[in-house]
């Protein structure tokens, strides 16, 4: 709740003059019945038809106040809510986007996606709302109560009491659903789940003939489903007819008392029991509106709370303002130790690692190796627990993040492409290239004929996620892009694996030509890849277990060997 | 009116035929809704009455001093309670009815309808549509025709009732004060309804660019560590400065647009109200109708304008449902796969490709008159690099798509005239992206047999070497596969498929031996656990092992979604085409 008034802050000014002018309407609508009963008590009754008109101008007077008030508050809330809305998509935006890569990891993407859409969505849609909430029940409250007291005590009370306990009912109603939903909900993603399943596994499903078993449980959790939202639907159509009835009772019991007492007193008239029972029917809608809005609390907490946990994580202030350093390209690992989160097992231990500057090194090792948590700590998208890491000399908690991605280019295992074309794609790497650089990056990551083969050339435009790409074709304009970058150490995590191994030898070549004097460092699965590399690491288990040239490893690692051997046909002469 | 909106127009009428034509079913219901909504409509009539005359006691004290007679009060009180007690047990009546009959019999089985649909598509169809879009069209586009349906019920049965009711009962009192109402309430419909249309455009543009945004967003997110790796967190947050700026505007002038209708609404209702109240006043003043009439009027216009700014709204939210049903009945009318039904043949597994040609899109040949036989218990090895179309041959023989000519047959009989799932039951299949569905690791490997008993599972887990991991795990194999599978690793989950191939226990095969995500051991303990499989099976082998390849009785190499090259190793090494610098470029040092 905390973030709902910080979100308000900066808009208290306006927020104060849409609840003014939604009390200055809500006055307006109030007016209307008071001045009605006047002109059933003086005027019909005196039969003073120059009152009456007179009176209804000011009625007339008071519709147009409150049209005014309305459109003026239409405008004032429109930009309000669009401003608001904006300022908060904003302001989760950057700051997921400031956060360290361990702490978007440990949210993880789809929950952030989530928070930043889904939720911001809801509280969007609500916030609006709010000076309205504040203002206009509780407004109507009062002034109905007010305006029906006229030095009798009886009318204002049944009122109060009445409209005080429908709003209690109705409010109970709404929040009693909570659950329903809930579990509506909980079955809308079942049910969701098992089709998304469906379609991904299409092939298994019919390969094994069980498309009518699948469609059995799509259809039993679409009736679980349909049941919860039943009862949530009805129970909720519930509240209007509930709420009528104990207003229309209240009228009843208005006219039945209203009647006695106006006996008894001189300071009732007919007019003002008349006035009464329109207030409660404005009463009655201010209270009908509420409990609509009433129903959306339950979510906007929730929502609240995701968002309030992503703004709440302390970020440090990665702005880079310092110049640039080029440093060289010598990387150092010196007993580096690292475990994932709560991990009890390290995902590395004690691993020493060194690169002179120039050289091209090969690490390779199963899943589970280390090897992308190698990776990641070069790029120092995670510090280790120990050890100390060196870049040309400097160590990597003294460079900071951004200076070591400074000098650091890496093409990441996940091909990344963003909706644009490939050579916005690729320029991302380096905004000022010039087009010939941009070609000639393309061309070492042997896209040259493909990109020719398009009509837009380097324009083509790539669709969401590079869908319209095949998967070597990505990982090649992934290539492209990081070789853009003017670095002194260049990354290659597993960015080879959907090449076939001729256009692999090529890409390879052309690169040694273009990165001649950097540090290349190749992580990989494949043999193939590896042993074209002046040394080899083989990782195992978080540990390094063999380093050395091709043939040195083939001598003296088991595992080096053994994974060349299955993936290099090592049983062909068996 | 131009030719491309009288298309629409005819179009948006069709499934609007449709909608109609599939609430047959539920047209009693309907029926029973709607006299019970006539009944609450004539009950709610009695209190305004009931109010009206109790109104009129009141005033004629004020006017003579005579006392109420308060017997004659409490009656009155008395109907208008129970009138109102009726009128509320009507309405719930009809909130249980309707939403029963819309969620139980029409969302329900719609929703079931397309479920089933979907097993009737062929994978073609499926493969070319994201599943985002299916499940948009099977969860919101249903969603949002069942919520009209309640407007349908809501508004346009009740509304239109209620109109003629009060309208009729509203002239009974008084014909000059009804006409007030009558002529000024429609005004406030007319205006919103224009209004409402004004602001569709804007309304549009406004989901356009929050589609734009959360695509920008999901991308972010989604390459954040590329975003982190180039340091472009700047370059992003201006790109979320620019989209913001646009979705301010378009926001803004959407919620201005529809914001308008409410003030127009509630201003011509308070004109209406105020020309009750002049007309009413001047009326009672003179005598010639009494203040109780005046006061139930009012009552009756407050009652008449909830039910037209309904039809009005409803009337709007129709035609949003229009663009979804017309999503829906798209999906349901889609063409199926065309029904084949002759029984598998029996036979020892032979295949015979003859002149096969195949494309998916029909325009890019992906097959080119492709011929080969393989004997009973012989290897096919397809090679090429990854995402090439090795997985056409499987789509073909697995007839998750057809061929365009040619001919495929599997012991002599030609497949195209044999019932897919007989077919399928042939082959067993083993491919890279394990498909495991969130249940136990039991129901997972007995997902290859169906009515295969617990030995005949273990059986099945201990032949593909699976069956020590899976004591390992918490439950055994009651160990429930998490929705994203991650309580298991890579290799585990590509034993379970084998161990699922075991127990179908097919005469053919259709295997993939990538093991990427694995570690060496595993790799090993999966490659021991496939060749065993392959022993006296026909078998396809998308193929990465070198003995697979060298030792396979034909070879088809694929490049660019082409069978290329086909051949035993021997012949197509003397070729010295694609297979031989394929093959040489894995051996190949660079200097």
């Amino acid at each position: 709740m905390k973030y709902l008034w910080n979100f308000l802050k900066p808009h208290i000014k306006i927020v104060l003059l849409l609840m003014f002018l939604y009390a200055a309407q809500t006055f307006c609508a109030l007016f209307m019945p008071f001045v009605m009963s006047n002109i059933v008590e003086y005027g019909i009754r005196a039969q003073d038809l120059d009152y009456i008109i007179r009176e209804g101008a000011i009625m007339l007077a008071l519709s147009v106040a409150a049209l005014v008030c309305a459109l003026v508050t239409n405008a004032v809330s429109s930009r309000f809510t669009a401003d608001l809305a904006a300022d908060i998509r904003k302001r989760v935006f950057n700051k997921v986007n400031g956060l360290t890569f361990e702490q978007f990891s440990e949210l993880g993407t789809g929950s952030l996606i989530t928070r930043t859409t889904d939720d911001v969505g809801w509280i969007e849609e609500t916030i609006g709302q709010l000076p309205y909430v504040l203002v206009s029940a509780p407004v109507m409250f009062v002034g109905g109560v007010v305006l029906s007291f006229k030095g009798d005590w009886t009318l204002p009370l049944i009122l109060l009491g009445v409209a005080a306990v429908v709003l209690v009912v109705s409010v109970l109603i709404t929040l009693s659903l909570e659950k329903h939903w809930q579990r509506g909900d909980e079955f809308t993603d079942v049910q969701n789940r098992i089709v998304r399943e469906r379609l991904t596994g299409i092939r298994v499903i019919r390969a094994f003939d069980r498309e009518n078993y699948e469609h059995g449980r799509v259809a039993a959790a679409t009736k679980e489903m349909c049941n919860s939202f039943v009862k949530a639907n009805t129970v909720s159509g519930f509240v209007s007819p509930i709420a009528s009835l104990l207003l229309n009772g209240a009228t009843v019991a208005i006219i039945y008392v209203g009647a006695l007492r106006l006996q008894n007193t001189d300071a009732l008239h007919a007019g003002d029991i008349i006035a009464t029972i329109q207030y409660i029917a404005l009463i009655a809608n201010a209270i009908l509106i509420l409990s609509w809005q009433i129903s959306f609390v339950p979510h906007v907490k929730v929502a609240l709370r995701r968002i309030g946990a992503v703004l709440d994580i302390p970020t440090e202030n990665v702005e880079s303002t310092a110049e640039k350093v080029r440093l060289s390209g010598e990387v150092k690992f010196e007993n580096v130790s690292f475990a994932y989160g709560n991990a009890k097992v390290n995902a590395l231990d004690g691993v020493t690692f060194e690169v002179r500057e120039g050289e091209t090194v090969g690490v390779i090792g199963g899943t589970g190796s280390g090897k992308t948590t190698l990776v990641r700590l070069l790029t120092d998208f995670y510090s280790p627990q120990s050890g100390v890491r060196t870049l040309g000399g400097k160590d990597y908690c003294e460079l900071g993040p951004v200076a070591v991605r400074d000098n650091v280019s890496v093409a990441l295992q996940k091909s990344m492409l963003f909706e644009g074309t490939i050579a916005e794609n690729v320029r991302m790497g380096n905004a000022s290239a010039a087009d010939e650089q941009i070609e000639e990056a393309l061309a070492v990551a042997q896209l040259s004929s493909f990109v020719s083969s398009k009509e837009e050339g380097v324009n083509y435009r790539v669709t969401k996620l590079g869908g319209n790409l095949s998967g070597g074709q990505k990982q090649r304009v992934n290539i492209a892009r990081a070789i853009l970058k003017p670095a002194s150490v260049y990354v290659f995590d597993d960015s080879f694996s959907a090449l076939d191994f001729l256009t692999e030898a090529n890409l390879r070549k052309a690169l040694n030509a273009y990165l001649r004097g950097k540090t290349q460092i190749i992580v990989t699965q494949r043999a193939a890849t590896a042993m074209r590399c002046d040394r080899v690491y083989v990782l195992d288990n978080g540990k390094v277990v063999g380093v050395g040239t091709h043939k040195e490893l083939m001598k003296n690692c088991a595992i080096y060997r053994e994974i060349y051997e299955s993936q290099m046909g090592g049983r062909v002469n068996e | 009116m131009s030719k491309k909106s009288q298309v629409k127009r005819a179009s948006a009428w069709r499934t609007l035929c449709k909608v109609i034509r599939d609430l047959r079913p539920i047209a009693w219901a309907l029926l029973l809704a709607a006299l019970v909504c006539v009944a609450s409509v004539l009950l709610s009539v009695v209190g305004p009455e009931v109010i009206g005359e109790a109104t009129n006691a009141l005033y004629d004290f004020g006017e003579t001093g005579v006392p109420i007679d308060m017997a004659r009060m409490l009656r009155l009180c008395l109907i208008a309670l129970v009138a109102y007690l009726l009128t509320g047990a009507l309405s719930m009546a009809q909130v249980t009815l309707t939403t029963n009959i819309t969620s139980r019999f029409y969302t329900k089985n719609l929703r079931i309808r397309i479920s089933g649909k979907i097993t009737r598509l062929p994978v073609g169809f499926l493969d070319a549509t994201p599943n985002g879009e299916l499940l948009s069209v099977m969860m919101n586009d249903v969603s949002s025709m069942s919520g009209t349906i309640n407007v349908i019920i809501d508004t346009l049965i009740d509304g239109f009732v209620r109109i003629v009711v009060i309208t009729y009962f509203m002239f009974s009192v008084h014909w000059i004060l009804a006409t007030a109402v009558v002529v000024l309430v429609p005004l406030s419909v007319t205006l919103s309804a224009f209004i409402s249309a004004r602001s569709e455009k804007s309304w549009h543009d406004y989901r356009k660019v929050n589609g734009e945004m959360y695509s920008f967003i999901e991308e972010d997110f989604g390459g954040f560590d590329t975003v982190k790796a180039f340091n472009l967190e700047g370059r992003q947050k201006l790109r979320c400065d620019e989209i913001s700026d646009v979705y301010r505007a378009k926001m803004r002038r959407s919620y201005l647009l529809s914001g308008l209708v409410q003030p127009v609404i509630a201003f011509t209702d308070n004109v209406a109200y105020v020309a009750v109240c002049i007309a009413g006043g001047i009326l009672a003043a003179r005598g010639t109708v009494s203040v109780g009439d005046v006061v139930e009027i009012i009552l009756f216009a407050k009652m008449f304008a909830g039910p037209l700014e309904s039809i009005a709204n409803g009337m709007g939210s129709i035609q949003h449902t229009l663009a979804s049903a017309d999503r829906v009945y798209k999906l349901l009318e889609r063409e199926e796969m065309t029904p084949s039904a002759d029984p598998a043949p029996v036979g020892s597994g032979e295949i015979r490709f003859d002149r096969v040609c195949f494309s998916y899109d029909k325009i890019t040949p992906v097959i080119k008159d492709l011929s080969f036989t393989v004997k009973a218990g012989q290897k096919v090895a397809i090679v090429g690099p990854t995402g090439g179309g090795k997985t056409t041959i499987v789509n073909l023989l697995m007839r998750f798509y057809d061929v365009d000519s040619g001919r495929i047959y599997v012991d002599g009989v030609d497949i195209s005239t044999v019932d897919r799932a007989q077919l399928r039951s042939l082959f067993g299949m083993v491919l890279q992206d394990t498909w495991l569905f969130n249940g136990t690791v039991y129901d997972n490997i007995a997902y290859g047999k169906k009515d295969a008993t617990r030995e005949e599972v273990v059986e099945a887990a201990k032949q593909a070497h699976a069956d020590f991991f899976i004591n390992a795990l918490p439950d055994g194999y009651d160990t429930v596969i998490n929705e994203e599978s991650t309580n298991i690793s890579g290799g585990q989950k590509q034993l379970l498929t084998i161990a699922r191939s075991y127990l179908a226990n097919a005469k053919m095969l259709i295997l993939d031996e990538a093991t990427s995500n694995v570690d060496t051991r595993t790799e090993l303990l999966i490659q021991g656990a496939m060749d065993k499989l392959l022993e006296g099976r026909t078998a396809f082998v998308i193929a990465h092992r070198l003995s697979t390849i060298v030792n396979a009785d034909v070879i088809l190499v694929v490049n660019d979604g082409e069978v290329v090259e086909q051949g035993t190793h021997a012949e197509l090494l003397a070729k010295n085409g694609f297979y031989t610098a394929i093959f040489n470029s894995q051996y190949e040092l660079l200097d």
